[in-house]
């Protein structure tokens, strides 16, 4: 699956209505960042139980950032850390509802991947998504 | 004769993929001629250069030998000698930060500029971390021009070399310096010009200029990429030590001592980039029968028909880079409320090629308080009728987004 126009009702929808924004006072702060336009967030998880019961945000970016973070954030609320971090890059392209281009991939990424990072288990995810989705800045 | 745009786009068969090519400061599409002279040379005529002494070594030595003059001509360098093969500008500049700037001392002071790109900027910083050095910063105007009073404050005795850029890939403003070379020897400093921008897009001529180096890369004039050059000025490169060590840049070797072979070549350890030289050498000679005077006149042509049509429109933010005079083809600019990647994403849906990001100049985004910039640069085969489908794209995109 490729998408043709990323930008499609779904995107458009949670980037002009984010779902979970704002800050969970007590709770674990993420900084995370794109090094590749240096777009940032500010990411709580209330994690109890090994389950994640919380998650906020604050975003400055692309719509595709900002999509992508709403979309995840719904997606593991709930869900046990274990869970969570099994998802791989592919799963949360189609959550989305589609690939984007290479240069894109990090926007929808970077956020996902700080979540990931800070969860107790950090998954090997496969090796293929993870060099597509390492840019270097220039 | 004015460069007759629709004539020359058919010197270059990409743009036939039905692109509209603005990414022209990161690097430019190359002609037909250059496709045509490389499968040439590999199918009549290759060898090492500088090392056999066959025919065969010895045309290829020769072409490469001729390219290398036809670059230190284009330049007006006094001679070839002066004319040193690199990889690009980052690597002719990193060549001056070994050689010259290793040998600076505690208290030695750099001067660049806060718009410089990461590569005439991150080498200084590190060689200023290195040996002690103060690295200065000049500041830029209310409109994000070089600003000539601040340099002038942050001058003085200590400061060893100046290095700034000749064009900024970010504004397109052309720095005036012949005057900051004039400067800058007054009080002894050495002068180095990051000419990545200028050379292919305006005549340059670095006697009139002054200065003591001028880095540039061959892929931004039209040439291949992993070729570039430092001109630097002989009785100067003379007393420099090499860069990097090896073959061909030695004259004679002992098990316990090695001597420094002549100028251009103790600068060039290796295999040199041979076919990229004389491509690029070709690429030179297409510049000049279009005439360098007659691209620089079509690139403000084109900068003034942009920039006067992105005036009018509301929702573009220009970040008061507003002058139609100084500047060759570069306009860095936003859509107010839509992020640079996003509308980069839609131009290229348009088949518009720009930039968006931070053009490897951070303190200069950081300058301008925003994360990051789009980006269109011109040059000869691009047109007014490309531009114009360029801004009802732009229209369409804030229409969708907003
Ligand atoms: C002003 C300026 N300096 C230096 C460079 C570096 O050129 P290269 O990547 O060819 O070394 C560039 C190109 O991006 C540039 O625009």
């Amino acid at each position: 699956m490729r998408m043709n126009d990323i930008y499609q009702e779904l995107i458009m929808e949670h980037a002009r209505n984010p779902r979970n924004v704002g800050v969970i006072r007590g709770a674990k702060k993420i900084l995370a960042k794109n090094p590749f336009c240096g777009d940032e967030a500010e990411i709580y998880l209330k994690i109890k139980n090994n389950k994640v019961i919380d998650i906020k945000y604050q975003i400055q970016g692309c719509i595709l950032s900002r999509a992508s973070l709403s979309i995840f954030s719904e997606y593991i609320k709930g869900k046990s850390t274990s869970a969570v971090s099994k998802i791989k890059d592919e799963d949360i392209f189609k959550m989305i509802g589609g690939t984007p281009s290479p240069s894109r991939q990090k926007c929808v990424l970077f956020g996902c991947e700080a979540i990931h990072a800070n969860l107790d288990t950090w998954p090997k995810k496969n090796p293929s998504t993870r060099l597509m989705t390492r840019r270097s800045q220039k | 004769m004015p460069l007759n745009s629709e004539k020359v786009k058919k010197d270059f068969p990409i743009l036939k993929r039905g692109i509209i090519y603005f990414d022209n400061a990161a690097t430019t599409q190359k002609p037909r001629v250059l496709a045509e002279r490389l499968a040439e040379r590999y199918a009549k005529s290759h060898a090492n250069v500088h090392r056999g002494a066959y025919k065969m070594a010895e045309e290829t030595t020769e072409a490469f030998e001729n390219a290398r003059q036809k670059i230190a001509d284009f330049l007006s360098a006094e001679s070839s000698k002066e004319i040193i093969f690199t990889r690009n500008a980052t690597e002719a500049i990193n060549l001056v930060a070994y050689s010259f700037g290793r040998k600076l001392k505690r208290g030695d002071r750099i001067l660049t500029c806060v718009s410089e790109h990461h590569s005439n900027f991150v080498p200084w910083l590190r060689v200023a971390k290195e040996r002690g050095l103060k690295l200065d910063v000049v500041e830029l105007t209310a409109n994000h021009n070089f600003n000539f009073a601040d340099f002038r404050k942050k001058l003085n005795k200590k400061t060893k070399l100046v290095a700034v850029a000749h064009i900024s890939n970010v504004s397109g403003y052309i720095y005036p310096v012949e005057r900051i070379t004039r400067e800058a020897h007054r009080v002894g400093a050495l002068v180095l010009i990051d000419g990545a921008q200028s050379v292919g897009h305006m005549p340059v001529n670095v006697k009139k200029i002054g200065c003591d180096f001028f880095a540039f890369s061959g892929h931004k004039m039209l040439g291949p990429s992993g070729i570039g050059a430092l001109w630097g000025r002989e009785e100067i490169l003379k007393n420099m030590e090499p860069f990097m060590s090896g073959g061909e840049m030695i004259r004679e070797v002992t098990l316990k001592n090695v001597t420094w072979n002549d100028l251009p070549w103790r600068f060039e350890a290796g295999t040199p980039n041979i076919e990229g030289a004389i491509l690029w050498g070709e690429a030179i000679d297409y510049l000049k029968k279009i005439g360098m005077k007659n691209i620089e006149a079509y690139e403000r042509e084109l900068l003034k028909h942009a920039l006067l049509k992105m005036k009018k429109l509301p929702f573009i933010d220009l970040m008061k880079m507003l002058d139609l005079g100084g500047r060759t083809g570069i306009i860095s600019f936003n859509i107010k409320g839509v992020h640079p990647h996003d509308a980069s994403t839609m131009l290229d849906q348009y088949g518009i090629c720009v930039r968006a990001g931070t053009h490897c100049a951070q303190p200069f985004m950081n300058h301008l308080g925003v994360p990051s910039t789009l980006r269109a640069s011109f040059y000869l085969y691009n047109t007014k009728r490309e531009i114009d489908y360029f801004i009802r794209a732009l229209k369409e995109i804030h229409k969708k987004f907003i």
